[in-house]
């Protein structure tokens, strides 16, 4: 799954995104059945190192998660935070790009991380008291509010579930997982437009085809000029280390007004007219080709929208 | 029948709350059986001491639960004798 690659590339994790799924009716599959009872924590800190399971209420080894996850109402006293009413018959829990439709995915992370990922979220709140923690706050809470939220772990997480201390859990909805990813993908667009991959790094073949279009190479950008206009053009690399973007970039002295694809970005004096294109859809960046005729388009368009 | 023996284990959260009920009702099952009485403040302890005690071999019987206060709860388990 794309999400669960660009995020952790993102994020720079060592463990797979971990799916849940909250099944209400339906039996668990016998080949993904735990071997012997386990604590649904141990179970999310497999699935994060590629073991899938499907869990029955019986499969677990705590019962705080029998309840938290909804699989049996509370006899003696309300518990919370709580999966209510209680209808839950399986819970698949898998690594994200091997669990289709999940409710709730999980990350294992370090406090760097999260603060990445509250910096792309702009703010997550953390309801969390160290009691039952992986399967109430990690994903009782995001199940129930619909919404992210931070777990330090629980003494039976951190003594059988084999997390190290210096990781805690972040939940949330799926959905949240998808916006995060959509975000990273823009952020890696946007980062285009302001600073490129150092051309230092790029291959000779590139260069040769910028040269050939008359432009020099400087540290992150490309440079020069078309139909008398200066104009800059910089690569940016996906997550995996290839090119996959190609933003030009055009300062025009005074206002300018601009229509989409293209984005204007005032700078005293001067607006930063820039438009990022995604590589192979329209430019090959091995030959240039396409390249001119887009710098070209950009513009005469920039002359008449003037 | 023996006095009732009390493990106040307040103050403890899972999967304490647990471990120490299961080492005392083990003591007294091997010294001849007998009753426990544990008080908790921890209500999740309330649910998951009783549901861990069905998953025991020693058949541990819940005789009682009772809330004290606000937050104390006195739970009343029975240990079959185990002495040889």
């Amino acid at each position: 799954m794309v999400m669960d690659k660009e995020i952790r590339a993102y994020l720079g994790m060592r463990h797979n995104l971990v799916g849940v799924k909250i099944d209400s009716e339906g039996e668990a599959s016998k080949d993904k059945q735990p071997p012997q009872r386990m604590r649904f924590c141990q179970m999310v800190y497999e699935a994060a190192k590629g073991n899938s399971f499907e869990a029955e209420v019986e499969d677990y080894s705590c019962p705080n998660a029998i309840i938290t996850l909804g699989y049996e109402e509370p006899v003696y006293v309300d518990i919370q935070p709580r999966i209510n009413p209680a209808k839950t018959k399986v819970v698949k829990i898998g690594p994200l790009d091997e669990l289709k439709d999940p409710d709730i995915v999980l990350a294992i992370l370090n406090p760097k991380q999260v603060m990445e990922i509250s910096s792309l979220l702009e703010g997550v709140e953390a309801r969390f008291k160290g009691s039952m923690a992986v399967c109430g706050e990690g994903v009782a809470i995001p199940y129930t509010e619909n919404r992210p939220n931070v777990t330090f772990l629980c003494g039976g997480a951190r003594t059988f579930g084999d997390y190290k201390d210096s990781e805690l859990v972040f939940g949330a909805p799926a959905e949240t997982f998808a916006k995060m990813a959509e975000k990273i993908q823009n952020l890696s667009k946007t980062c285009a437009a302001l600073c490129g991959c150092r051309t230092s790094d790029i291959s000779p073949h590139i260069v040769k085809a910028f040269e050939k279009l008359g432009f020099e190479k400087g540290t992150d950008y490309f440079f020069g000029q078309v139909d008398g206009q200066k104009v800059r053009i910089y690569l940016n690399k996906d997550f995996g280390g290839r090119i996959k973007y190609v933003t030009i970039h055009i300062p025009i002295k005074g206002d300018v007004k601009v229509k989409e694809p293209m984005k204007a970005k005032k700078r005293g004096p001067w607006t930063d007219v820039s438009v990022t294109f995604t590589v192979g859809e329209t430019l090959d960046i091995y030959t240039g080709k396409g390249l001119k005729e887009a710098v070209l388009d950009i513009v005469q368009k920039l002359r008449e929208s003037k | 029948m023996k006095e009732t023996e009390v493990l106040d284990i307040r103050g403890e959260k899972c999967p304490n709350t647990f471990v120490y009920t299961k080492i005392k009702l083990e003591d007294l099952a091997y010294s001849g059986g007998g009753i426990l009485k544990v008080i908790v403040d921890y209500p999740p302890a309330v649910e998951n001491i009783p549901r861990s005690l069905k998953t025991e071999k020693v058949s541990y019987k819940l005789l009682d639960v009772k809330k004290v206060d606000e937050n104390t709860y006195e739970l009343l388990i029975e240990a079959p004798s185990l002495k040889e």
